[in-house]
């Protein structure tokens, strides 16, 4: 089934509406990926219109969350033997035109994965004013912990090489995945850059942090955070070799 | 005549004791747990037996009114079992997430075999049909979670089951959307041991 070095992992929960156009838009733009939508139990059509506009579609049978989704995504890149494994929202705010500079990045930068920030050129989208503030400071707490400048942690935009692929296909936060994957690659000692990208507002469907969660997610990104960095290597859970 | 409060607490802790042996012996409750509760009801009778244990243990440890003795080892004891259940639910979690990837991956991988078994076509017809199939599937299922109970041991519908999951199978592929409502009323077995499952 594989014809590409390159596969895009799209998680989608009830996203029928706009799933089509979104996943036109990254065939039109990139068309020599792979594209596979996993769908995360959705009570829509959601996995009926992805496999219309033409993806490989892995419906799980209830909903994990972003994270299990998204492991999915890396456990089917790790089974087919791709090479790179690209992660794009299903909601049409990433831009498939900005994957070939992420793809240029990390093939010549030297790292292990590469993470589309809308701050590095504060260009484009810039998020609501108070979510820029939680980024900000989960951004400072981040550079701190790794000793390298993070802007946009929260960033689902993401291209990885062999080693995040295989890491992440072992093992991936739950909920609220993004940051916490980020310490738990540079605990494996992986390379992480980020690439100046372009987004633009959802088209369709609600960002999974709603109204009423921003307290309890700064308070459980931070935790997570703080405690993957103290984790050791002996204790990481892994399924399969 | 005035009942004997040591003798009532020592019946009750007994009859605790046989619940308990009855529950494990019908698999309703594993050993491994079971084992903490039975020695929880070991102590209780032997201290409805025997209530001057309190009052001594009380005295070595220093404690005046021997009462709170006994409310602060119960507060540890339930605080100790509370963190036992939430990490059990833990590792259990982290299994159904394991669990639901692979099935998908195998579910796709499937699909993948029988679209490119089909000669002639890029099988992308086959694969909405099937999709389309499933979705209809999966909304059923949800529907008879919500009329289910569970009256049966989840051992004894296992078997069923999977016939079940086969004739589903079958008829979801010859008759296209037709006999989809009917499976899905006879999948109430599966549904409902999986409802089942939770309640543990």
């Amino acid at each position: 089934m594989r014809r590409s070095d390159l596969l895009i992992i799209v998680p989608a929960y009830n996203e029928a509406e706009g799933i089509r156009g979104v996943l036109t838009d990254i065939r039109r733009s990139i068309p020599d990926a792979d594209i596979v939508v996993v769908n995360d139990g959705s009570t829509d059509a959601t996995a009926f219109e992805a496999a219309a506009a033409g993806a490989a579609v892995i419906s799980l049978s209830c909903n994990l969350g972003i994270g299990g989704a998204v492991q999915t995504g890396y456990r089917y890149a790790a089974e087919q033997g791709y090479r790179y494994a690209a992660q794009m929202d299903g909601d049409g705010q990433h831009l498939p035109g900005e994957m070939g500079r992420m793809r240029l990045a990390l093939a010549h930068g030297g790292a292990d994965m590469v993470v589309g920030s809308r701050f590095l050129e504060r260009r484009g989208f810039q998020s609501s004013h108070a979510r820029r503030m939680g980024i900000a400071l989960l951004a400072g707490l981040l550079t701190r912990l790794l000793g390298r400048r993070v802007t946009d942690p929260t960033s689902g935009f993401r291209l990885c090489g062999p080693a995040a692929i295989a890491l992440f296909a072992s093992d991936y936060p739950t909920d609220y995945p993004e940051v916490e994957a980020l310490v738990q690659l540079d605990n494996e000692g992986l390379r992480c850059a980020e690439v100046p990208v372009v987004m633009r507002e959802r088209l369709t469907g609600k960002s999974s942090i709603s109204a009423f969660k921003p307290v309890y997610y700064m308070c459980k990104v931070t935790l997570a955070v703080l405690i993957a960095k103290t984790r050791k290597k002996k204790w990481s859970v892994r399924y399969e070799a | 005549m005035k009942l004997d409060l040591y003798w009532l607490s020592f019946t009750l802790s007994a009859s605790y004791f046989i619940v308990l042996l009855y529950m494990i012996r019908s698999r309703k409750l594993r050993e491994q747990y079971a084992l903490l509760w039975l020695a929880l009801s070991a102590i209780m009778m032997t201290l409805s037996l025997f209530p001057s244990v309190i009052d001594r243990m009380a005295g070595w440890v220093g404690v005046d009114y021997a009462p709170s003795l006994l409310y602060l080892l119960g507060l540890v004891f339930v605080l100790f079992l509370l963190l036992h259940l939430t990490i059990a639910i833990s590792s259990l979690a982290r299994r159904v997430v394991s669990l639901t990837q692979t099935l998908a991956l195998l579910e796709r991988q499937k699909l993948g075999e029988s679209s490119a078994a089909a000669p002639g076509s890029c099988g992308g017809e086959e694969i909405h049909g099937k999709l389309r199939d499933y979705h209809d599937y999966a909304v059923s299922g949800y529907a008879c979670v919500e009329g289910a109970e569970d009256e049966e041991p989840n051992d004894e519908l296992a078997g069923d089951d999977s016939v079940e999951v086969e004739a589903a199978g079958v008829e979801g592929a010859g008759v296209e959307g037709a006999g989809l409502k009917g499976t899905g009323v006879s999948r109430n077995g599966g549904v409902r041991s999986v409802a089942g499952g939770w309640t543990l």
